[in-house]
């Protein structure tokens, strides 16, 4: 079965933001990729895939790299592109260098921009200081208002905003069209500081319900994950978006500034998830190997195991497996958010099946007819 | 084949395995034809890029 696969790579380790719960270890190497690398993966992509290849450019911070870096990779790209795929590059900033004019540049080279932000001022300034330990939030805020709604949000889910729902809900909403609340995953500097940022299973569980309440009431066109994502695959028969899926899973794969591939770009600080390297192996043969069947091995095992009979598995996969190793040391075990999840498939299914519950989040989702 | 690589078959038996596990828990009052295109749409999400939600 010929699969298309997609690519998160990091265009830099260095940030010039210290956030508590960065995936990367603090103290870490600060490499950028050179465009020898860039030429290669991208090269090798678009040769293996067949019908689109999606490249996303994270960090470190992305932005730290030039316009001339950005450029030559949507050059890169187009000179590569023999079997003329669907091509398409997005590039996940912190935020703090989004300025409206760099954001213009941007896209008119044609990536799609998201960024992170904690949903309020107070959180941002909390988990996401500058490198010196300064608060920057104001600035982060600021550009991404001058954006007007232009680029995606992501928040995470840590313990400081549980309780916050209502604020951070109204400024994702009023910031953007659409949002991402994620679950926290405790890995790299974000381990060391768990204690303090890792919401209980009950916390996560009544945060994201009173986030999908205040969703599922609004009557805008905002777009809240994970709750539009779970919905639709209710309805599909599966989840599409990485953490929820063995098979979503499987065809992404993570690069560092090296080209050293992993099985995700959360992991590319931990060598037991690496998978290959694209200056010593043929893309053709990483893909599909043993190591990276582990991912599929992986949603069988919990099958037979810790989620066996669970009528969820098939939407949820047993979560992020970078996660579940961060967490518990095991890739194999299912998810720290298990009961979180089961919770809110719960609530969400009570609502599909009422007539009128299903009308408005069918509609809501974009799934009418 | 290259070394560290399992059979083919092995690797599409597992994939088509978990796809066979892919059914509807709720149905879709929709025609089959507007199924198949909400199917056929992007065939996933990644949790780190907002940007992906555009169905």
């Amino acid at each position: 079965m010929e699969l298309d696969v997609t690519l998160v790579a990091q265009a830099t380790e260095n940030c010039n933001l210290g956030c508590d719960y960065c995936y990367l270890a603090k103290k870490r190497q600060k490499r950028d990729m050179n465009l020898d690398v860039a030429e290669v993966l991208i090269k090798s992509f678009l040769e293996h895939n067949n019908q689109f290849a999606h490249f996303t450019w994270a960090g470190g911070e992305p932005l730290l790299r030039s316009n001339n870096f950005w450029r030559e990779i949507i050059n890169i790209g187009k000179s590569y592109n023999k079997k003329d795929l669907e091509l398409s590059h997005s590039i996940q900033t912190n935020g703090l260098l989004l300025t409206k004019t760099r954001h213009k540049e941007l896209t008119d080279m044609g990536f799609k921009i998201g960024s992170s932000f904690d949903g309020c001022l107070e959180l941002q300034d909390l988990n996401r200081k500058s490198k010196k330990g300064k608060d920057v939030g104001i600035s982060v805020l600021e550009n991404i208002t001058s954006l007007e709604g232009d680029a995606g949000l992501i928040s995470v889910l840590t313990k400081n905003m549980v309780g916050n729902e209502e604020n951070v809900y109204k400024n994702l909403r009023n910031l953007s069209q659409k949002a991402r609340v994620n679950f926290f995953v405790p890995s790299g500097k974000g381990l060391e500081n768990s204690d303090e940022l890792l919401p209980s299973k009950e916390e996560a569980y009544l945060s994201m319900k009173k986030f999908y309440e205040l969703w599922k009431d609004d009557e805008s066109d905002f777009i809240l994950n994970p709750f539009s994502s779970m919905i639709r695959g209710l309805f599909l028969g599966w989840v599409k978006t990485c953490d929820f899926s063995s098979y979503a899973c499987y065809r992404i794969l993570g690069a560092n500034p090296v080209g050293e591939l992993f099985l995700c770009s959360r992991s590319a600080n931990m060598l037991d998830t690496m998978i290959g390297d694209i200056k010593k192996t043929d893309l053709q043969d990483t893909i599909g190997s043993e190591k990276h069947q582990v991912i599929l091995d992986r949603f069988s095992k919990l099958e037979e195991g810790e989620c066996e009979g669970c009528d969820y598995l098939p939407y949820c996969s047993g979560g992020c497996p970078i996660e579940a190793l961060s967490y518990s040391g095991n890739f194999m075990s299912k998810t720290y958010y298990c009961e979180t999840r089961k919770g809110l498939f719960d609530i969400i299914l009570e609502d599909l099946n009422t007539e009128n519950g299903r009308n408005r989040l069918q509609e809501k989702v974009g799934m009418l007819e | 084949m290259a070394d560290g690589i399992i059979n083919e078959t092995d690797l599409d038996v597992k994939l088509e395995y978990i796809i066979s596990k892919m059914l509807p828990l709720v149905d879709l009052n929709i025609p089959q034809e507007k199924m198949d295109e909400f199917i056929q749409q992007r065939p996933y999400e990644l949790s780190s890029s907002p940007d992906h939600i555009d169905y």
